[in-house]
Parts: structure tokens; C-alpha cells; sequence
């Protein structure tokens, strides 16, 4: 998906404000480590520089990345929201969505990159039903900020967590999985113990049972 | 209510995964003449200086959640429980030790097997009042946690009640009474938003004495764990504290949370 | 000191120096055995528990320990009198063996009947024979013992220390060995040390009388005729552990407490074997 190329750049030196940000960067870095682990603060500065080096050297070596998607796979990217509601009431649909569609989003990457690198995927638990027309729905503007708008602090991302099924293996209670839509819902296979379920919203996620002695392959001791 | 569950646990260091000798197992018991209403949870730790401890705690979570359309397990009470400690014997005696070999045959009958035993129930949660049952022998513990304060712990061990000899469930037929003597019963009423923590003993042992220091944080910490990397990072990092008194036994971990909810999950998180 | 875990990063080493001089072919008390016999006998008892300890998934023992017998007097294999190890079948001539090896190397497995009406026999596995002649050369045990403690030791500088535990029935016959007498060559031994401690010496002198007044981890060698207070005076004081221990199978013991049995019978033997080789495994 990235299209991440080797090379110099076509043209022009590096950005220079960005080469200072990096070496007063990898310095800081540096030093706030130097301040944790208590390093000497002349290899402190030594280790620093060469890190400052390298990501100098980096920047004018690469250039920046530009996340092409085709045509057809783009859609806007949005985070799950949960606006306040009376107890007990169902969610409302995200501030994005037309009446009447279900839009995926694909959810937040918390290591800033997208794709194959996510370290948690946060999936919508009602997924996108098949068949549905979403080509035809076109991009969606962002949504513009209403006059005198403040930003509020985001709330803690544990917040999520009161919404959020975290999906384990029934069979031996890992957490790694191959999932895929299904037909009102999704479908799971551990990549763990080769076990397969399905679970759709709305009904209790399976009786789960940790029992490592049935995976494939441990981790090693550590 | 809803129940959103998860477990993370964890073998000791520099062992494998497979020789984790904990069990946990637990979910809503389907009941297709009506809605959903309640749900059956096991916490078990397997003494590791007992025969074959893995194989024992396999045999209990089986039988206390048994797969759809096998017998239901024991309720939750003295008699019933007994019933089942005496079945769960017999069938231990039946299938004899895993070789022929002599020290596990002296091992298996003089030394037998043993794990601590945290079991119990959430009932009712298609009413407005659902609430825990449970029973106990042993030092696995149950924490009900509201707003992040500890409503109450079962057993209730404080810091100093937790040692290397605890009781719990036995294969040797001669401890059948004083296990039934010692069961501890237990419950309580739950809320929307309410979390459930289940814990064996190194887990418990630390929960109980951080709670004392600073216990809003420690629950929160607790609430907020959604990917096992970060658990075991967790785990890795208090196991290597300084101060002793705040250190985390090296020993096996499992912590089994159900947070109690009146909506069903909106979302679902998978970990890469 | 003496806090350390025993694991399989860090075992532990366990030595037993088992007197084989003639004299123990008398009579043990009231019993059918001779001392022979019933010293063998719980030194099995012992390599069986420690085994049950260490078990991992069935069939196989994790390695928490290294162990040694070493027996003095007789030497069935070498012939004449000295100092050799007692282990016999494979791993005979082997000083310190793992316990997976110990596992798996029995010399035999005996038939002995249950103590329980009606129950079937139970199959005994027997590493240590029982042997008998000559003299009680102590000092060489020591001596030839404590090269391999001492090389098990600098192998293992953060394990919990080795405990080294002789039973003996009678007096040191070779004092001097080497230029040095029994007080020395067990100072020597204690002086091998990993970094949680000085290595253990615990001593059991055995009777073969019934005695009432057999004495089991005593804090002075007050009363005590020879050879107790020579064997008291190299007996390590029991760790803070081992304490709790011996008081938590219900023996009477006080701050001070030796590693030291005098006039033991076999159930004291048995005693001071269980507390001096309990020490934290991790759980």
C-alpha cells in the first residue's frame, strides 16, 4: 500500500528547518535518556550526534512518504466517537455518515501508519453489510467546525475500552486472528490454534478459555 | 447487562507458554428456551510441586464449563460442590498417572494433585439488579471494582494471607472433608459499569498490597489493559521492582476481567 | 543470604557424604535393618522427594538441582577403603548428576509392600545401595567432596549454596588427611561460597540403640558425649528458611539451631534430610 521509493530526491536539497528539528531532536532525546539512566552526559552528546546524524542522513536520503491508495479504496478516515446519550440508548451513527448509509471507517492506526504495521485495529461492531452501493457514495467532505468551536481535551482512551468487545480466541485464548466480514457480522480465525467462530453484535462473544498448552507455537521463555 | 470479557495472563519467566499451569475459562451460558442470563466464569491455579497440575485444572474447567449440550456443572453450594469435588476424584483415580513410570505412579498416589479454585456466576442479567455468586478455596480472588474502588474481594486475603501452602482443590480422596469444610461462599450486586477482576495469587497478591498505596490508579491501570504486550510488559516490569514489597512474584499470572455494561460493545478491538 | 531461588536458571546442589565403615552393619534400633540399610534406605527417600519437587510434566524432572553421594569406607567399585561416589548402574562413578539424569538412571526398581491393607505394592526406585567395611575416613569425604562442590560452586556463583549434609555413625578415623584435621577440612568445605552465602554443612550421627535422648537441631552441644560436640562445632547454623521449616513440620527448634542430629534414629534422620533439603523452589 505505501509507496515508499528508494533514491534521492527528484530534486533540491533537503528541507534545512527540517534537518535542525532532527538534530535538536535526537540532542533532547539524548539528553532526557541521559536524565533517566543517569548515562554520562559526554556519551550522551557523543550517541546523540551520531543519532542526529543518521536521521539527517535519512532525511535527505528519502523522501517523504506519500500513502497512495487507489482511486477506489479511498474513503475518509475517522475515529469512533460515542456521543453522550441518555443510559441505555444505542449509539448514534458517527458525524460523518449520510442518513440511511453505513459508513466503515477503518479506525484509528495507533502507531501512525496504516496498514500492515496497526498494532490494534478497532473494527465498527456492526460491519458494512455486502452489497451495499458505497461506490457510488463518492468522497465525504470533512466536517466543518462550527463558528466559535472549541477543541476539547480527547478523552482518555480507556474511555473506548467501556464500548469495546476485545476479541480472544474461545479455543485457547489468543489474541491473534485473522478476521473477516461475514454476513451481519464477523469472522475469526486464531492464528494461534487454527480455531474458526463467528460472532455477530448482539450475542455474547463465546465462552473463551485460556489454554496455551493448545497453540501451535509458544512464545519463547523470557 | 452485557458482559465484555477478556483474560491476559502470562507464565512464570523463563518458562513456556505451554507450561503455564494456571486455567481460566468462562462466558454466557446460552439458554436457547430464553434470553440470556447469566453467565459462568473458573479461575484455577495448579500447584506446581502436585502431579501433573496442567492435566488436573484441564479436567476441572471442563467439567465446571462443559461444552453446549454436555451436563451442566456443579451450582454453586456447599453440597453440590462436594458432589463434585467426590466426581471429579473418582475420575482423576479412574484414569490413573500418565506412564508407567514408578516415581510418577508414587508421585500420583502419595503426592496427587492440586490447584486453587476461584469459581462463580453472574445471575440475572436480563433483569436490573444482576449480580455475582461464587465459591473459593484458596488464594485466586475475585475483585468487584466500582468507579475505581474496590467494593469487595472474595476471598478477602489482606497482604499478609497469602503463603505457599494454600488450600485448594485436591485429587487424594482423604482431603474430600476439609475441603468442603474450607469453601468459601460469596456474592454481590452489580452495576452498570462495574468490572470484575479474577486473579491468581501472584496477581491477587500484588493487587491487594498496590491498592493500599495507591488504588484509584491500580484500577484504572487495570481497566485500561487491551493488548497482552502490554500486560506482559507489565508484568515483566514488576516482576524486576527493587523494592520487594512492590515486586511481583514470579510466579504464573492470569487476570481475567468482565466489565458489566447495560449497552452492547459498540466496537471491536483486534490485537495485532 | 541464603534467600535465593532455587530454579532452573539457578539450581541447586545437594551433596550427601554417606558413612560405609563397618560399623554400620549394626543393628538400627528395633528395626530389621542395619544402619547400612536405613541410612540407603532414607537417602533414597530423599533423592524420591526431591524429585517430586522438581516435576515438571509427568515423566521428567526440571533441573533444580545437582546431586552427589559420596560414601566413605568401603568402596564397592574401586575396592578397598577410600572415598567414591555411591551412585551405581549408569551413573555409577558420576559425582554430581542433574536430577533429569537421577530420573532416569535408577540402579533398580524395588517391589515394597503399602502399608495399607489390600493396596498394591508400591515400585521403589533405589539409587544408593547399602555397603559396609573398613574404616570412617571422614576427612578424605570432605576432601574429595568439596573438589566438586568447589567446581559446582564457580559454575554457579548465583545459585542458592551447597548444602552438604554427612551421616555417619561412629569417629573420624583418618584426622590429619592432607595435614589437616576434620575441623579444617569443614572449614574449608564452608568456606565455598556463591554469592547468597556460605555452603551448609549439616551433620547426623547415628545410634544404633533406640535412645531417648536423641537430640535433633540443637542451639549448644551442652551434654552431648563424644562425638557430638566435635560434629555439633561443624554443623552449619540452619538458615532463617530452613528454620521456619523445622518448625513448620512441628520440630522444637530455637534461634541458634544446628543442621545436627546426635543419636538419631531412623525418623530423625528422615527429618533433618526433609528440612536441610527444603529450600524455595519457585512456584
Amino acid at each position: 500500500m505505501s509507496a515508499r521509493r528508494a533514491g534521492p530526491p527528484p530534486g533540491g536539497a533537503p528541507d534545512l528547518w527540517l534537518l535542525l528539528v532532527a538534530a535538536l531532536a535526537a540532542l533532547g532525546g539524548g539528553l532526557a535518556a541521559a536524565d533517566i539512566v543517569h548515562a554520562k552526559i559526554v556519551v550522551t552528546l557523543v550517541v546523540s550526534l551520531v543519532v542526529a546524524a543518521i536521521a539527517i542522513f535519512a532525511i535527505s536520503r528519502w523522501p517523504s512518504p506519500r500513502l497512495e491508495l487507489p482511486a477506489a479504496e479511498q474513503r475518509p478516515q475517522q475515529l469512533p466517537g460515542r456521543p453522550a446519550g441518555p443510559p441505555g440508548s444505542r449509539p448514534a451513527p458517527g458525524p460523518t455518515a449520510r442518513p440511511g448509509a453505513q459508513q466503515v471507517p477503518p479506525g484509528p492506526d495507533l502507531d501512525g501508519e496504516a496498514g500492515t504495521n496497526a498494532v490494534v485495529q478497532l473494527l465498527p461492531a456492526q460491519p458494512e453489510q455486502a452489497g451495499s452501493d458505497w461506490w457510488q457514495k463518492g468522497p465525504v467532505p470533512p466536517p466543518q467546525p462550527s463558528a466559535g468551536a472549541r477543541r476539547a481535551p480527547a478523552p482518555d482512551l480507556s474511555a473506548y475500552l467501556a464500548f469495546t468487545q476485545i476479541a480472544q480466541c474461545p479455543n485457547c485464548g489468543a489474541f491473534g486472528l485473522e478476521i473477516g466480514q461475514i454476513r451481519g457480522g464477523w469472522g475469526f480465525r486464531c492464528e494461534s490454534c487454527a480455531y474458526t467462530w463467528a460472532w455477530r453484535p448482539g450475542t455474547p462473544w463465546p465462552t473463551t478459555r485460556v489454554a496455551p498448552g493448545r497453540r501451535r507455537e509458544s512464545r519463547p521463555p523470557s | 447487562m452485557h458482559i465484555q470479557m477478556v483474560t491476559f495472563s502470562e507464565p512464570k519467566a523463563g518458562y513456556e507458554a505451554k507450561e503455564w499451569q494456571d486455567g481460566a475459562c468462562g462466558g454466557v451460558i446460552s439458554d436457547p428456551r430464553g434470553p440470556v442470563s447469566r453467565a459462568r466464569f473458573i479461575v484455577l491455579d495448579g500447584a506446581s510441586t502436585a502431579y501433573d497440575p496442567v492435566r488436573w485444572v484441564d479436567q476441572l474447567v471442563t467439567s465446571f464449563i462443559p461444552a453446549p449440550g454436555a451436563p451442566v456443572g456443579p451450582r454453586l453450594e456447599p453440597a453440590s460442590m462436594r458432589a463434585w469435588f467426590a466426581q471429579m476424584q473418582d475420575r482423576w483415580a479412574k484414569a490413573g498417572p500418565q506412564s508407567n513410570d514408578a516415581i510418577d505412579e508414587q508421585m500420583w498416589r502419595d503426592v496427587g494433585s492440586m490447584a486453587t479454585l476461584l469459581a462463580f456466576e453472574i445471575v440475572g442479567l436480563d433483569g436490573p439488579e444482576p449480580y455475582w455468586q461464587g465459591v473459593a478455596l484458596g488464594d485466586t480472588v475475585l475483585f468487584h471494582v466500582r468507579d475505581n474502588r474496590l467494593v469487595a474481594s472474595f476471598p478477602p486475603l489482606g497482604p499478609d494471607d497469602f503463603g505457599t501452602n494454600p488450600d485448594g482443590v485436591r485429587t487424594r480422596k482423604d482431603s474430600l472433608d476439609m475441603m468442603v469444610e474450607r469453601l468459601l461462599v460469596g456474592g454481590g450486586v452489580l452495576a452498570d459499569g462495574d468490572l470484575i477482576f479474577a486473579a491468581t495469587d501472584a496477581m491477587a497478591h500484588w493487587l491487594v498490597r498496590a491498592i493500599l498505596r495507591e488504588e484509584q490508579k491500580v484500577w484504572h491501570t487495570m481497566a485500561g489493559l487491551a493488548h497482552p504486550d502490554v500486560f506482559a510488559r507489565f508484568v515483566t516490569d514488576q516482576r524486576k521492582e527493587i523494592d520487594a514489597a512492590k515486586r511481583l512474584k514470579n510466579d504464573d499470572v492470569t487476570l481475567m476481567r468482565l466489565r458489566i455494561t447495560a449497552d452492547q460493545p459498540s466496537f471491536l478491538l483486534a490485537c495485532r | 543470604m541464603y534467600e535465593r531461588e532455587i530454579s532452573r536458571t539457578n539450581p541447586g546442589c545437594v551433596v550427601f557424604l554417606l558413612d560405609r565403615s563397618d560399623s554400620m552393619k549394626q543393628q538400627w534400633g528395633n528395626s530389621q535393618e542395619t544402619l547400612a540399610q536405613g541410612a540407603a534406605r532414607e537417602l533414597n527417600n530423599i533423592l524420591l522427594e526431591l524429585l517430586f519437587t522438581s516435576q515438571g510434566e509427568p515423566g521428567k524432572a526440571r533441573h533444580y538441582f545437582d546431586v552427589g553421594v559420596f560414601g566413605y569406607g568401603i568402596r564397592p567399585m574401586a575396592g578397598g577403603e577410600g572415598v567414591e561416589s555411591a551412585f551405581g548402574g549408569r551413573l555409577a562413578g558420576h559425582a554430581l548428576v542433574p536430577l533429569p539424569e537421577l530420573r532416569d538412571n535408577p540402579i533398580t526398581v524395588r517391589e515394597v509392600a503399602s502399608p495399607d491393607a489390600g493396596a498394591p505394592p508400591s515400585r521403589v526406585p533405589i539409587w544408593v545401595e547399602a555397603a559396609h567395611g573398613y574404616k570412617t575416613p571422614m576427612c578424605q569425604a570432605v576432601a574429595v567432596a568439596g573438589a566438586h562442590v568447589y567446581q559446582w560452586a564457580a559454575s554457579h556463583p548465583d545459585s542458592f549454596p551447597p548444602i552438604i549434609i554427612n551421616i555417619t555413625d561412629g569417629l573420624v578415623t583418618d584426622n590429619g588427611y592432607e595435614g589437616a584435621n576434620l575441623d579444617e577440612w569443614a572449614q574449608r568445605l564452608m568456606n565455598i561460597q556463591t554469592s547468597d552465602g556460605p555452603s551448609l554443612l549439616f551433620n547426623v550421627f547415628l545410634s544404633p540403640t533406640p535412645m531417648s535422648n536423641g537430640v535433633l537441631f540443637p542451639n549448644s552441644d551442652r551434654g552431648l558425649p563424644p562425638p557430638g560436640p566435635d560434629l555439633f562445632r561443624i554443623s552449619s547454623p540452619l538458615p532463617p528458611m530452613m528454620l521456619s521449616n523445622a518448625i513448620g513440620v512441628g520440630n522444637y527448634v530455637e534461634q541458634g539451631a544446628r543442621g545436627f542430629a546426635f543419636n538419631a534414629d531412623s525418623k530423625m534422620l528422615a527429618r533433618l534430610l526433609e528440612v536441610g533439603t527444603r529450600v524455595g523452589v519457585r512456584d
